[in-house]
């Protein structure tokens, strides 16, 4: 009866254990000196009136919510899975949202994208055709080379910041210097 | 055919309505709760309502008890849980639940189990007393081979075929000298272990 009996042979013997009530006390018996031997408290009091005990609690109810939780709660499970996955999705689409549209401000003017830590590539003013009429040809070499000398700074910095426009304004391209001389 | 452990084919019983089988798992594994409980539970009749409540729990879980892992793990954490449970009602019952210099001296390192010491009242104190020196005493008077077999299997937990690789003997001799060490130890215990109590709560036998 620990665990070394064949599986035939440890049916028949919780057979006979649950018909006979000496053979019920044995097993008491034998897990009791098997407790003390292994250094565990014991239980002194007599197993049968433990057991009375147990099942006239059981008979009036006592623990019947702990069945109902456990189902409870394995049915409530996938649903709160669902209830969070959905949740996340709304909060990124709502991240996402205002990444692609920044909230303007007072005056109309939209804050500055965040590229979430992607090195911006500048894009060509040549492809805006509407700004490209708007400038003229010494700002658009003053913004493309402010876009160069930034891109150089955050790579030698490994950072990915956002190109801070509010200071194209002022730029002034600094003089270049030949190396090879 | 392959061994099996005795709680796997009671907790299939206990599924399909057999109630006895339960009485079996409770018999079997009530020292161990009650050391567990004993840890968290200060007081011997709450003490004696904590383990009833941690089996009656599993009782009642049992239907939902998928067998993934052994039994006495999972009945381990419900015992657990019912006394963190208790705990934190005391809490809720008490201002504080710290454990001030008196108590502390009352906890009793046991095997590295902490108990409480007057967890019991004097009469279990002096049965248990009785029993654990009535257990040692019956393995001392045990016959060197049977002594040394049964040690090998209660103390260090070594299955029969080890066991018979040590002591250089067929495993049917082990089992046979274990079981022959086990009724010398129950002979010893037979009258020490079993005073039922009438309803009025004297025992019948005492003797």
């Amino acid at each position: 009866m620990d665990g070394e009996a064949h599986a035939f042979e440890t049916r028949r013997i919780l057979d006979e254990i649950g018909k006979d009530d000496e053979l019920r006390a044995a097993w008491d018996r034998f897990h009791l000196a098997r407790s003390a031997m292994a250094g565990d408290p014991l239980d002194t009091s007599h197993g049968d009136d433990a057991i009375e005990r147990l099942w006239e609690a059981v008979d009036a109810g006592a623990g019947e919510e702990t069945a109902e939780t456990v189902e409870a709660v394995s049915r409530r499970r996938p649903f709160g899975l669902r209830t969070g996955a959905a949740l996340l999705g709304l909060a990124a689409s709502a991240v996402f949202s205002i990444w692609l549209y920044p909230v303007p401000r007072s005056g109309g003017e939209r804050l500055p994208v965040d590229p979430i830590a992607q090195v911006p590539v500048p894009a060509s003013l040549s492809d805006q055709p509407a700004m490209e009429e708007a400038l003229s040809a010494e700002d658009r070499a003053r913004a493309q080379a402010y876009m160069l000398q930034h891109l150089k700074r955050q790579s030698m910095a490994n950072r990915g910041h956002p190109v801070p426009f509010a200071k194209l304004a002022t730029y002034r391209p600094q003089p270049q210097f030949d190396t090879n001389e | 055919m392959a061994a099996i452990e005795p709680d796997q084919e009671l907790v299939r019983r206990v599924q399909n309505g057999d109630r006895r089988a339960f009485d079996l798992l409770f018999l079997r594994y009530r020292h161990k709760i009650r050391g567990l409980v004993g840890r968290f539970v200060r007081d011997q009749a709450e003490l004696d309502d904590v383990v009833q409540e941690a089996f009656i729990k599993a009782y009642r879980a049992l239907p939902n008890f998928r067998g993934d892992s052994a039994f006495y793990t999972w009945l381990y954490r419900i015992a657990i849980n019912a006394s963190k449970n208790y705990i934190a009602a005391s809490a809720r019952r008490t201002p504080t639940v710290d454990v001030d210099v008196s108590t502390a001296e009352q906890l009793v390192e046991t095997d590295g189990a902490y108990a409480l010491r007057d967890s019991e009242s004097p009469e279990q104190a002096l049965r248990r007393d009785e029993l654990a020196a009535a257990i040692r005493q019956a393995i001392t008077d045990l016959p060197d081979d049977l002594r040394t077999t049964v040690t090998l299997r209660e103390f260090d937990g070594l299955s029969y075929r080890q066991i018979a690789e040590i002591t250089d003997c067929p495993v049917g001799t082990v089992r046979s000298r274990i079981f022959r060490a086990r009724e010398a130890i129950d002979e010893k215990i037979r009258f020490l272990a079993g005073p039922r109590r009438r309803q009025d709560g004297a025992a019948t036998t005492w003797d």
